[in-house]
């Protein structure tokens, strides 16, 4: 698979200070990579470059095989982003926005505006004034500005901001739909975590400049097979099933949280400790194996933050 | 061709704001109202001011007479004693004339009779043998100021007052004839009293020059002879000026050409007459130019072979306008600055170039600013359009609306002037002395080339918005800065020629910021040009630094927009 967007030792300083150090990884056609990272991280740093906002001190940034240093014009045919919060005309209605930039791309056919506009669902508020619409509305204007032209990759900068539960579903699925469809790399930069979870196949973490970690969802996941976990049981008699616990495990080990039994085990031990609690005629409602996280990783590649 | 496609959107940007619209419709109608108010300003009457003055000096005179009412001090201040009756005569007499404006040509005329009224009265003194007054009179020393000479020296000499008493009512009934034709309003009446008294100069020379030449056949002593051989070539020189002033006295009696200030054949003759006495002044001398030069602001920085050619220049100057004012009179044609409305329009067409610089600074402050205020930059740089095509785009949106907007405002200020005053007066060609020759050209020749080649200032203070628009990114500041310029710039260049830094005025664009008063020597400014010859403002210098300037504004703003950082 060609990689899309592909970043070869980025760096970028503003003064004495380096924002972004030596940041390479690529996004594959069909991909949505999460870009994940404290405030003042590098993050959108590292997005007002790929999408030529900011000039590149060293490395270099290849989009679709052109360099962007190179062939300025040449790269960003094929970029559609939003930068923080899409600021359109709001004096102008929406699809005089979208006019506007369409005809920075050159020309883009009447039908093409009709379908992204009903694609965002802004069909029968189009042609109001901008400045009469709602955050969740500009956003969705956004998106399709961005998607206007067909890009091969879409950089989208905190896209949640300001929207609704609903919002983001839809906006979710429009993303996963064209990456899944049209092959659309697409690069999201947040610190919503749980968004990203839903959202991503692949994650890059950035800390004070410099890209920690990248990892698949599957990677987070699943960990080993024989990796020692925490399990939660919730039964009914909890001093009893404690008791059967303490006769099994080392002293310590398990302990009451919250109403419910919690104990470090492996995927066979907590098997058996099901049986025996059975067997002794408790009732056992669920057991929880506490997943590993993506947070837990965010946490653990930005231990920096942990501090505070 | 992507250009085209940005210039459009800028376009579609700037008309997607309702304050476009206000700007240029308020442009628009000021255009097509600004002849109508001029008209208004320059027809608009300061009766009230004229008459509440008039009526103060006369409430003012009387409290002075009251004063004098007592005899040993009006004796002791005898002669402003005569001066006030005087002005109260002459003060009652422009208000029974109903004058009502100081630009009356009755008002200078009126002031004219107080020596008149003087002399009479002083004359009265003695003939009614008033002893406390003449005593009076002989101790301030003013009876050989006023009263003619013949008939005072003769009373001196015998104490015959028949030469006083002819003097008396030959004032008497000359007073009284000048009142008459000021209440009459009858300039017929001036032309020919300064024709008669012309005639009667004329006939005083000849006299003059026949008793030097009796004198002169009657000495033997060469020397003498030398003196009134002198005398005689000085007088002819006097006769032969009033000569050629008395032809155009005769003009004025036999056409009836009116006294008042705004008639433009009232104008032409007194120019004409003006210009005729020039001809007949001689420079300074070395001495007198010296002594001169310290004080005349005009001659300070001139050494004496620089004043002789500065002389026969503007002697040069003035024999063109005699021969061109007589052309306009012997064709009819009025000069067109004189000419009733297009004096007027001709005075004011140029306010369409600050009209559209000022639309300009409103239009075209935000056009970057505004990007990076509202955030909208974000979404317009990450296209695949190099940055200065962007620029480029918006600059041209600019300059584009700016030449259609200018062309739109002089076509309704000149369509509202014929709307106002009829074509008639745009059909009066107008008139100027090249080489010696009279061209003769239509208004419009005269004045589109002046007009756009001093336009060339919008696109100045274009550049200049569009420069602050783009460094500081404040729209406050690109609408204050080049509206500061626009305002001051004119008084920065007159500061910068007073104080004398004539190569500063020269080549700095403050001075030049209305190239039309250069060219026109109109204004602050062309009167400084009229009255510096030290100081050599150019056209196409001031031109050149406009576009200059403008161009090394435009290229800062494409420098700082290509390189610069979206960091928020």
């Amino acid at each position: 698979m060609t990689p899309v967007l592909e970043l070869k030792n980025v760096s970028k300083t503003f003064g004495k200070k380096t924002v972004v150090d030596n940041v390479s990884f690529s996004v594959n056609s069909g991909e949505i990579f999460g870009f994940l990272g404290p405030n003042g991280a590098g993050k959108t740093t590292t997005i007002k470059m790929i999408v030529g906002l900011l000039s590149i001190d060293k490395g270099e940034i290849i989009i679709d095989g052109t360099s962007l240093k190179k062939d300025f014009e040449k790269a960003l045919r094929n970029v559609g982003g939003i930068i923080e919060n899409p600021e359109l005309y709001s004096y102008m209605t929406g699809r005089q926005n979208l006019k506007i930039f369409g005809r920075m791309h050159g020309s883009i056919p009447k039908e093409r505006y009709d379908e992204i506009i009903q694609k965002v669902k802004l069909s029968n508020r189009i042609d109001e004034k901008v400045k009469k619409y709602s955050l969740g509305m500009r956003q969705r204007l956004g998106v399709a500005q961005a998607l206007l032209h067909n890009p091969k990759l879409l950089v989208l900068d905190e896209p949640t901001n300001g929207l609704d539960p609903a919002g983001i579903r839809d906006l979710r699925n429009t993303l996963k739909e064209y990456a899944e469809k049209d092959g659309l790399a697409v690069l999201v930069s947040s610190h919503l975590l749980s968004e990203m979870e839903l959202m991503c196949d692949r994650f890059g973490i950035i800390d004070k400049g410099a890209l920690t970690d990248v990892k698949t969802l599957k990677d987070i996941r699943l960990g080993k097979e024989n990796e020692i976990r925490n399990y939660e049981f919730d039964v009914d008699q909890l001093e009893k099933a404690f008791g059967v616990f303490e006769k099994y495990l080392t002293p310590g080990n398990p302990k009451i949280v919250d109403g419910r039994l919690s104990a470090r085990l492996s995927k066979e031990a907590a098997a058996k400790l099901n049986a025996k609690l059975v067997k002794t005629d408790i009732k056992v409602y669920s057991i929880n194996q506490a997943s590993h996280t993506l947070e837990d990783e965010y946490i653990a590649a930005t231990k920096s933050e942990q501090i505070h | 061709m992507k250009i085209f496609a940005l210039t459009g959107n800028e376009f579609t940007k700037i008309f997607s704001k309702k304050s476009t619209y206000v700007i240029i419709i308020i442009a628009l109608a000021s255009c097509f109202l600004l002849p109508f108010m001029n008209y208004k300003s320059a027809n608009i009457s300061h009766d009230s001011y004229y008459t509440q003055n008039l009526n103060s000096e006369i409430e003012w005179t009387q409290n002075t007479l009251n004063v004098y009412s007592d005899i040993n001090t009006r004796l002791d201040n005898i002669m402003d004693y005569c001066y006030q009756t005087a002005s109260l005569q002459i003060l009652n007499l422009k208000l029974n004339a109903g004058i009502t404006s100081y630009d009356d040509w009755r008002e200078t005329e009126s002031y004219n009779l107080i020596n008149k009224y003087i002399e009479s009265y002083y004359i009265s003194y003695i003939i009614n043998d008033n002893k406390e007054y003449i005593e009076a009179l002989e101790k301030s020393g003013s009876l050989s100021e006023y009263v003619n000479q013949e008939a005072l020296s003769e009373y001196l000499s015998d104490g015959s007052l028949t030469k006083l008493r002819q003097r008396y009512d030959a004032l008497q009934s000359e007073i009284t004839a000048i009142s008459n034709a000021i209440l009459n309003n009858d300039p017929a009446y001036f032309n020919q009293y300064y024709l008669t008294q012309m005639n009667n100069d004329i006939a005083q020379i000849n006299n003059s020059i026949a008793e030097t030449n009796k004198l002169m056949a009657q000495t033997s002593n060469e020397e003498e002879k030398q003196i009134y051989s002198e005398n005689i070539t000085e007088l002819n020189s006097q006769l032969q000026l009033l000569n050629e002033l008395l032809v155009w006295k005769q003009y004025r009696a036999d056409n009836n050409i009116s006294r008042d200030a705004y008639d433009w054949r009232n104008i032409c003759v007194n120019s004409i007459e003006s210009a005729i006495n020039f001809q007949y002044q001689l420079p300074y001398t070395k001495e007198q130019f010296d002594e001169y030069s310290q004080y005349d602001y005009a001659l300070k920085d001139m050494t004496y072979e620089d004043y002789l050619i500065y002389f026969d220049n503007q002697k040069a100057e003035q024999r063109d306008i005699i021969t061109l004012y007589t052309y306009h009179l012997d064709n009819n044609i009025p000069p067109a600055q004189y000419a009733s409305s297009t004096r007027m329009q001709l005075q004011s067409i140029y306010y369409v170039i600050t009209l559209t610089a000022l639309v300009g600074i409103i239009i075209a402050a935000p056009i970057v600013s505004s990007e990076y205020n509202k955030g909208t930059i974000r979404l317009l740089l990450i296209r695949p359009v190099k940055r200065y095509k962007i620029l480029l785009s918006k600059i041209l949106a600019v300059l584009i609306l700016l030449i259609i907007l200018f062309a739109l405002f002089t076509v309704i200020y000149i369509l509202s002037n014929i709307a106002l005053f009829g074509y008639e007066d745009y059909s009066y060609p107008m008139l100027s002395i090249s080489e010696g020759n009279i061209v003769s050209k239509s208004i419009l020749e005269t004045i589109l080339p002046v007009l756009l080649k001093s336009a060339i200032s919008v696109f100045f203070i274009a550049s200049m918005v569009i420069m602050f628009s783009t460094v500081t990114k404040s729209t406050v500041l690109a609408v204050a800065m080049p509206f500061m310029f626009l305002a001051f710039s004119g008084l920065m260049g007159s500061i910068l020629i007073y104080l004398q830094y004539y190569t500063i005025a020269e080549y700095t664009i403050f001075a030049y910021m209305n190239l039309y008063d250069i060219i026109n020597q109109t204004g602050t400014i062309g009167n400084m040009i009229l009255n510096n010859p030290s100081l050599n403002l150019n056209v196409n210098i001031g031109f050149a630094l406009h576009l200059g300037y403008g161009l090394l504004m435009l290229i800062l703003s494409f420098i700082v927009f290509s390189k610069r950082d979206i960091k928020n």
